[in-house]
């Protein structure tokens, strides 16, 4: 099954970015940075993997919309495309798998269910480390003195989140890649 | 593969739904060539009171309602291009 945009966008140039990001972070870990400027990049290369995440969530989610009405006669997408943009939670929360679920279910169907999260420990297992995630995003972005209860943002706990991230996007684009066939009945991309 | 071609509508352009133009708003944000064919979409604000709307909308439904080139300033002539800010001055308070 090809990928989505925005799913090919999230494993190339998103990638190399956080990648960057990344080899930026250790560098500063393994030199004597001057006044805990690694303790700034492990903060800053949290809050952009969130965003990177919540980006691509978001154009995921957006991509399926597109392709949901593209069978639809031209005047009558505008409408639908209003209903789908209103409220998106993607747009201004952050991806909590909570804010995933409440913008894909308008689709008709239950994400645990489709992502197997009841099934499949390591399902379980992703979504809690997007949560983690979150958290430490938000002690990070808001400049908060209690870690969180995780514990402090280490590079070793980023790259679990970052791995939970790229299982829960792949998992994602296929539940999302066989939504829209049925929906549509032929390939949505 | 589809071709991907670069965005013809720039943040802050004036545009309108070409299927609906009673319907106009501002481009204020890009989603990139996500709809079908690498098609560009953008994110266009719907001015509301009280409230702003956003919705997304495609390249081909969208054209500019009005022409976004720089307009030079008006050349002032006459008695008022002579004025100074000294001509001007703050007015007092009572």
């Amino acid at each position: 099954m090809p990928p989505s945009k925005a799913l090919s966008k999230w494993q190339g140039t998103q990638s190399l970015a956080l990648a960057e990001m990344e080899a930026q972070c250790i560098a500063s870990l393994t030199v004597i940075s001057p006044g805990g400027l690694s303790d700034e990049n492990l903060r800053c290369y949290t809050m952009s993997l969130s965003a990177h995440f919540q980006e691509f969530c978001r154009e995921l989610y957006f991509e399926c919309v597109l392709a949901a009405i593209s069978g639809l006669p031209p005047d009558q997408r505008f409408a639908l495309q209003t209903q789908c943009s209103s409220r998106v939670e993607l747009e201004g929360a952050n991806p909590r798998f909570e804010s995933i679920r409440a913008d894909f279910e308008r689709f008709g169907f239950d994400l645990n269910e489709e992502l197997g999260t009841k099934t499949d420990p390591s399902v379980a297992r992703m979504i809690g480390g997007i949560n983690q995630l979150n958290t430490a995003r938000n002690y990070a972005a808001h400049r908060k003195t209690k870690p969180p209860a995780s514990g402090p943002i280490t590079i070793t706990a980023i790259e679990q989140w970052r791995a939970a991230c790229d299982g829960i996007a792949v998992g994602l684009d296929a539940a999302m890649y066989n939504k829209m066939a049925q929906i549509l009945g032929r390939a949505p991309w | 593969m589809d071709v991907v071609k670069p965005p013809r509508f720039a943040l802050g352009d004036k545009i309108r739904v070409i299927l609906h133009p009673e319907v106009t708003g501002f481009i204020v944000g890009f989603y990139g060539p996500i709809a079908p064919n690498s098609e560009q979409a953008y994110s266009m604000r719907l001015p509301r009171k009280p409230k702003s709307r956003y919705t997304i909308v495609t390249e081909g439904q969208i054209e500019l309602a009005e022409p976004t080139a720089a307009v030079a300033a008006p050349e002032i002539s006459g008695e008022s291009a002579n004025l100074k800010s000294a001509d001007c001055p703050l007015p007092v308070a009572p």
